[in-house]
C-alpha cells in the first residue's frame, strides 16, 4: 500500500470558504499539511472546527477555495468531477461514522462497489472482495445484508471496502462514533494492523482513546491547524 | 360512527388543503379520467342498452330472408305468404325506407321516409302524440294517401302547428292528408324515417315473389320463444321453396332482436374505446396510488404517533380511505362537468352513421355510471396507501423519522409494481392506437377503383304521378343530362342509379351456358348508367367497349361487367361477345340474353373496407321497364368539373330545377366528401384510440418520472455515498436510467401478454393488417422505451448532480 512518493498528500495553503446569501464562512483557513506515505494521522479538534471539511477536500468529495492539493507528486485541486471520481475510486478508501453500506446490496456487493466502479474484471473483483473480507474476519458474511450484522460487523465491511481496493490512502470519518467500546476498539485495532502493513491512514476523531494510536495528531481550531497545547481541555 | 365521519371527513379536506399541488394535479387528472370514461360511457349506453323507444323491444325481431347465405329481404308475396300462415308473431309489418318529394310553399326537399304496414305502429307499441297512426283500410291500394309525420319533421316543416292534422301535403307530387304526428322517440327510429305513408300493396304486388326490398318486423307472442319462431320460420322458407321454386330456390328465413340489428355491428368499436378509456383512468389511478404513497411515506411519522396513542389500524385505514375518497368524489363532480362536455362533443361530431349516438346524452344510468366509477376509483387508488400507512409499525416509522438511510428498494416495491402496471396498459393501448392507425393508413391507400376528385353527385327522384310510364322518366333523366352537360365548367356528365357508396340493388345472373336457374345464378350489383359514367367516374376501361348513345332500346342488348363478375361468370374465358342472361325474361318467359361488350375495374362500391362484389352495368336506354319500379325513378347525377367542384353545385341545382322545378336535387356533395365520411367512424374511433394512447403514454411517462423521482430522493445519501466510492456522474446516470428501462421492460413484458390476448377484440376492426402485426407491436414497445428512458433521464440528471459530501453529512 505504501508508496514510494513522499509525502504522499500535500497541502499548501488550502482555504475553504462557504457562502450562503451575505454570509461567508471560513470552513479552512490555510492550511499547511504534509502526510507521509505509511503514516496514521490522528485530525481532531472541536464540534465545527473544520475536521470533516478538512476530510472531504483530502478524499477529493469537496474542492478547497484557495491552496494546492497534491496526492502522490499528482496536483488534484482542479481536476474535473469524472477525473476526482477516476481519482476516488483508485487512491482513496473511505470509512464512514454511519458505516454508509448500501442496504439493497450484500455484504459481498457492498464491498466490490469501487472496485466495479474502478473498472476491474469480475474474477479480480472476486479475489480482491474476498482478501479484503477475510482480512476484516468477515467471508462467513459474504452473503448477508447490512440489516442482519451488527453495528460492529457493518463497520468492518465498510473498513473491508475501503481497503479492497489497495487505496494510496484510508480516510476515516469518527470510525468508532457508532460503536459501543468494545467494536470501537476491534475497529481501531483493525486499522492498527492496516496501518502495520504500510496502510497510510488519516482519521478523524474526537475520541482522545483513540489519538495515542496514531503516529501524529493535527489540532484544527476555527479552521486552522492549531499547537495541542491550547486545545488540551477540549479534546480531552 | 357519524361524527367519526365528518370528523375523518373534515381532517381529509384540512390535510388536503396543506398540499395544493398534489390535491389540484389529483383532481384535474380524476376529473379528466372519468369524465371521459363516462363520456365514452353514455355514448355506448345510448348506442347499445338503452331501450329503443318501443313497449317491451325485447320481443321485436327483424326478421329477413336470405339466399345462398346472402343477407336478402322480402318480396311483398313472399311476405304475405309468411304473415298468412306464421303463428309466433302477434305482428309482421313489413316496410321499406323510401325517400319522398316533399313540396310545400318553399322548395321541393326530399325527406327520407319509409312505407310501412297498417299495424306498425300498433306493433312497436308507440301511440301518436297527435292525431292518430293508419287504420286496417289505409292499408290498400288507392286508400293510402295518407301520412303520418314525425316530430322532427313536424317541428321542421311545420313549426309545431297542431292544426296541421287533415292538412294535405304532396308527397311525390300525390296529395296526402297528415293523419298524425309521432312523439320524438320515434325520430329516425328504425329506418333514419321521417314520415310514413302505408305500404298499400296492389294484388299484383302481392303476388310478386321476386322482388326482394322488404324488411320485416315482428313481435313475438309472449308464450312464444325464439327456438320456436325460427323452427316455424325454417319450415316457412321451405314451404316458400317448395311453393315457388323459381324465385325461392336456396332461401331461407332468419330473424334476430331488432336491437342487435341496428346496433351490434357497432358494438366490438365501442367496447373498444370504453375498454381504452377505462385503461386510462386506470393508469391515472395507478399514478394516484403512487403519489398517495409518496405522500404516506413523507407522513409516516404523523402517521406513527397517531398509532403512538391508540389509533387502531382500522381507524387509520378509514382516515386513509377517507382522503381517497374526498380527492376521488371532487375529482367525480368535476368529471361530471367534463362528461357533460365530452358527452355533447362525441354527439356533434362523432360519424352520424351511428345509430342513436345524437341521443347520448348525461342521464341517470350515466350519472349512476360515475359516482361507481368514483367510488370505485377512490378505493383502486386509495386502498394501497391505506394498507401501507396502516401497516407500518409505529416504532420503526418514528425511528426512520429520526435518520435517513440508504436503503430504498423495499419501500419502492408497491410503487414499482404500479408503474410496470402503467407500462404494461399503455403497451396494450399503444398497440392498440397503432393497430388502428396502421389500418386507417391502409384503407386511405385502397384504390377505390373511379377517381372519387373533382366529383359531385347528388340524387334526383321523378315522382310516379308525374313521370308515369319508362320513357317519359328516360326522357327527363336525358334532359336533365344534356342541361347538366352544358353547365359551364362541367368537364363530364352522367346519370346512374346508385353511384359507389350510396348502396344499391342486386340481380341474380345466368351467364350462358349454364342452367337457366336460380340456382346457377351470380347474385351481382346492378347500375344503370349513361354513356359517360366511366369517363366521369374514371372507372378503368379494362377490355372491350363501354356504352354508346347507340346502346338504346330496339337495338342489341348489351351490358359491361367489372373483373370480379368476369372472373366468377367466365373463369378466365375472355367475356367480351359472351352472353348473360338477367333482369327480367325475354318474349314468352324465354331468358333475356345481354351481350358483354366491356369488362371495367372493379369499384369498391360499399365502402373501401368492403371487397369488390360481381357488378354490371346497363345502358339507361336498355333498363328494363320494371327498373324504374326497382329505382322509385331515382338516379344519380355524377358530374366532373374541371377544376373545383364547390361552385358548380348552385348551377347543377339550377340545371336540374329547370328540367322540372318541382324536382329537387338531393344528397349533393363530392364524391371525395362521402369518401372520407365513409370512413368517418373507423377515423373517430381511430383518433380516439390514438388521443387514450397518447395520454397513457402521458401517465406511464409520469409515473416513471415520479418512482424514479422520488426513488432519486431517497436515495440521495446512497448515490452520495456510490460517488464517494469512486461512480461517476455517468455511472450514477446509468444506474438511475437503468431502473427505470427496467421497469419499463418488465411492464412491457406484462403489456406484451395483455396487448397479444387481446389483440383479437379488434380484429373485426382491422383492414389489412394483422391484429398481432409485428411491426406495430415493435413500434409500441420502443416508443413507450423511449417515453420511459426519457422520463427516467430527467432524475437520473439530479441523481447524478448529487453532492458526493452528503455521504459525510448524514453523520
Amino acid at each position: 500500500m505504501a508508496l514510494a512518493i513522499d509525502p504522499l498528500i500535500r497541502l499548501d495553503g488550502i482555504s475553504r470558504i462557504f457562502h450562503t446569501e451575505d454570509v461567508e464562512t471560513h470552513a479552512l483557513s490555510r492550511i499547511d499539511l504534509e502526510i507521509r506515505a505509511g503514516e496514521f494521522v490522528a485530525i481532531c479538534g472541536p464540534s465545527g472546527c473544520g475536521k470533516t471539511t478538512l476530510l472531504s477536500i483530502l478524499g477529493l468529495l469537496d474542492s478547497p477555495s484557495e491552496g494546492s492539493y497534491v496526492l502522490a507528486g499528482e496536483p488534484v485541486a482542479t481536476l474535473s468531477p469524472a477525473q476526482r471520481a477516476r481519482v476516488r475510486s483508485r487512491a482513496i478508501g473511505f470509512i464512514f461514522q454511519a458505516f454508509n453500506l448500501i442496504g439493497d446490496l450484500n455484504v459481498y456487493q457492498n464491498v466490490e462497489l469501487p472496485l466495479k466502479y474502478r473498472g476491474l474484471g469480475a474474477a479480480e473483483r472476486r479475489s480482491l472482495v474476498h482478501d479484503a473480507l477475510q482480512r476484516v474476519g468477515l467471508l462467513h458474511r459474504i452473503h448477508h445484508y447490512p440489516s442482519q450484522l451488527s453495528g460492529g460487523q457493518q463497520q468492518r465491511v465498510a473498513v473491508a471496502r475501503a481497503v479492497a481496493g489497495k487505496p494510496l490512502v484510508l480516510l476515516a470519518d469518527e470510525p468508532t462514533g457508532n460503536l459501543d467500546s468494545r467494536n470501537g476498539a476491534q475497529v481501531m485495532e483493525l486499522l492498527d494492523e492496516l496501518n502495520r502493513d504500510g496502510a497510510t491512514i488519516v482519521i478523524v476523531t474526537h475520541d482522545p482513546r483513540y489519538l495515542g494510536r496514531a503516529n501524529r495528531n493535527v489540532f484544527l481550531f476555527d479552521g486552522k491547524i492549531v499547537p495541542r497545547g491550547p486545545l488540551d481541555r477540549e479534546v480531552a | 360512527m357519524m361524527d367519526s365521519l365528518l370528523q375523518n371527513i373534515r381532517f381529509a379536506f384540512r390535510s388536503l388543503r396543506k398540499s395544493p399541488a398534489l390535491t389540484v394535479s389529483v383532481v384535474l387528472t380524476l376529473a379528466l379520467c372519468i369524465g371521459a370514461t363516462t363520456a365514452i360511457f353514455s355514448v355506448v349506453y345510448a348506442v347499445l342498452f338503452r331501450p329503443l323507444p318501443f313497449k317491451n323491444p325485447g320481443e321485436i325481431q327483424l326478421v329477413r330472408t336470405t339466399w345462398k347465405d346472402l343477407a336478402s329481404s322480402f318480396s311483398a308475396g313472399n311476405w304475405a305468404d309468411v304473415d298468412r300462415q306464421q303463428r309466433s308473431f302477434r305482428y309482421f309489418v313489413p316496410g321499406h325506407g323510401e325517400s319522398f318529394n316533399l313540396a310545400g310553399a318553399d322548395a321541393p326537399e326530399n325527406v327520407d321516409g319509409a312505407r310501412v304496414g297498417a299495424d306498425y305502429f300498433a306493433m312497436l307499441g308507440v301511440p301518436p302524440a297527435l292525431g292518430r297512426t293508419f287504420l286496417p283500410e289505409e292499408d290498400a291500394p288507392g286508400r293510402g294517401e295518407v301520412v303520418v309525420l314525425s316530430d322532427a319533421l313536424w317541428r321542421r316543416r311545420f313549426g309545431t302547428d297542431p292544426g296541421v292534422i287533415g292538412r294535405e301535403v304532396r308527397l311525390d307530387g300525390r296529395p296526402h292528408r297528415v293523419v298524425g304526428v309521432m312523439p320524438a322517440s320515434m325520430d329516425y327510429a328504425v329506418f333514419g324515417e321521417e314520415l310514413w305513408v302505408p305500404t298499400a300493396f296492389s294484388a299484383e304486388r302481392l303476388a310478386m315473389h321476386d322482388e326482394h326490398y322488404l324488411s320485416v318486423l315482428g313481435r313475438l307472442k309472449p308464450e312464444v320463444t325464439v327456438f320456436q319462431a325460427e323452427a316455424e320460420l325454417r319450415n316457412l322458407a321451405r314451404w316458400l321453396e317448395t311453393t315457388y321454386p323459381k324465385e325461392n330456390r336456396d332461401r331461407g328465413i332468419v330473424m334476430a332482436p331488432f336491437m342487435e340489428e341496428l346496433v351490434g355491428d357497432y358494438r366490438p368499436r365501442l367496447f373498444v374505446l370504453l375498454g381504452a378509456v377505462g385503461f386510462v383512468l386506470l393508469i391515472a389511478c395507478a399514478n394516484i396510488a403512487n403519489l398517495l404513497l409518496a405522500r404516506g411515506a413523507a407522513r409516516s411519522r404523523e402517521t406513527a404517533i397517531r398509532a403512538a396513542v391508540g389509533a387502531g389500524r382500522g381507524h387509520l385505514i378509514r382516515q386513509a380511505l377517507t382522503e381517497s375518497l374526498v380527492l376521488a368524489v371532487s375529482g367525480g363532480l368535476l368529471g361530471v362537468i367534463v362528461g357533460y362536455w365530452g358527452v355533447a362533443l362525441l354527439a356533434a361530431f362523432g360519424p352520424q352513421d351511428v345509430p342513436r349516438l345524437a341521443q347520448a346524452r348525461l342521464d341517470g344510468p350515466a350519472l349512476a355510471f360515475a359516482v361507481g366509477l368514483t367510488l370505485l376509483s377512490g378505493l383502486v387508488f386509495g386502498l394501497a396507501p391505506a394498507l401501507r400507512m396502516a401497516g407500518r409499525l409505529p416504532h420503526e416509522a418514528l425511528k426512520e423519522g429520526g435518520r435517513s438511510g440508504s436503503r430504498a428498494g423495499s419501500r419502492d416495491r408497491v410503487r414499482n409494481v404500479l408503474v410496470v402496471g402503467e407500462i404494461a396498459v399503455a403497451l396494450v393501448l399503444l398497440t392498440g392506437a397503432g393497430l388502428l392507425i396502421r389500418s386507417a393508413i391502409a384503407l386511405n391507400q385502397v384504390d377505390p377503383g373511379f377517381d372519387p376528385s373533382g366529383v359531385v353527385a347528388g340524387r334526383v327522384s321523378l315522382p310516379a304521378v308525374t313521370y308515369q310510364s319508362p320513357e317519359q322518366v328516360t326522357r327527363a333523366f336525358q334532359r336533365i343530362e344534356e342541361r347538366i352537360a352544358a353547365v359551364p365548367g362541367v368537364d363530364a356528365g352522367a346519370l346512374v342509379s346508385t353511384a359507389p357508396l350510396e348502396g344499391g340493388g342486386s340481380n341474380g345472373l345466368v351467364p350462358e351456358g349454364r342452367p337457366l336457374d336460380i340456382a346457377s345464378a351470380i347474385n351481382s350489383q346492378l347500375r344503370l348508367v349513361t354513356p359517360g359514367y366511366f369517363a366521369t367516374l374514371k372507372i378503368r376501361l379494362l377490355r372491350g367497349r363501354t356504352f354508346t348513345a347507340d346502346d338504346r332500346r330496339g337495338a342489341p342488348l348489351v351490358m359491361v361487367i367489372n373483373q370480379t363478375l368476369a372472373r366468377e361468370a367466365f373463369r378466365g374465358e375472355d367475356p367480351i361477345g359472351k352472353r348473360i342472361a338477367c333482369c327480367e325474361p325475354g318474349p314468352n318467359g324465354s331468358p333475356n340474353w345481354k351481350e358483354v361488350v366491356g369488362v371495367v375495374g372493379d369499384v369498391r362500391a360499399q365502402g373501401l373496407d368492403q371487397a369488390p362484389e360481381p357488378e354490371f352495368y346497363l345502358p339507361m336506354l336498355q333498363a328494363p321497364a320494371a327498373a324504374w319500379s326497382w329505382t322509385d325513378r331515382t338516379l344519380t347525377v355524377a358530374v366532373r368539373a374541371q377544376g373545383d367542384p364547390a361552385p358548380l353545385m348552385t348551377p347543377i341545382r339550377q340545371a336540374v330545377a329547370e328540367v322540372d322545378p318541382a324536382v329537387p336535387l338531393y344528397n349533393l356533395g363530392t364524391m371525395q366528401g362521402r369518401l372520407v365520411d365513409s370512413l368517418a367512424e373507423s377515423r373517430f374511433s381511430t383518433m380516439l384510440l390514438t388521443v387514450f394512447g397518447a395520454i397513457a403514454l402521458l401517465l406511464a411517462a409520469i409515473g416513471v418520472y415520479g418512482v424514479i423521482s422520488y426513488g432519486v430522493a431517497q436515495r440521495t445519501q446512497e448515490i452520495g455515498i456510490r460517488m464517494a466510492l469512486g461512480a461517476r456522474h455517468a455511472d450514477v446516470l446509468a444506474m438511475v436510467v437503468r431502473h427505470g428501462a427496467k421497469l419499463a421492460g418488465v411492464g412491457m413484458v406484462v403489456g406484451l401478454a395483455g396487448a397479444l390476448a387481446l389483440s383479437g377484440l379488434l380484429s373485426t376492426l382491422l383492414f389489412r393488417v394483422s391484429p398481432t402485426d409485428p411491426p406495430t407491436f415493435a413500434g409500441g414497445i420502443v416508443v413507450l422505451m423511449t417515453v420511459a428512458v426519457m422520463a427516467a433521464a430527467l432524475p437520473a440528471r439530479r441523481a447524478a448532480r448529487t453532492d458526493p459530501m452528503v455521504a459525510l453529512r448524514s453523520e
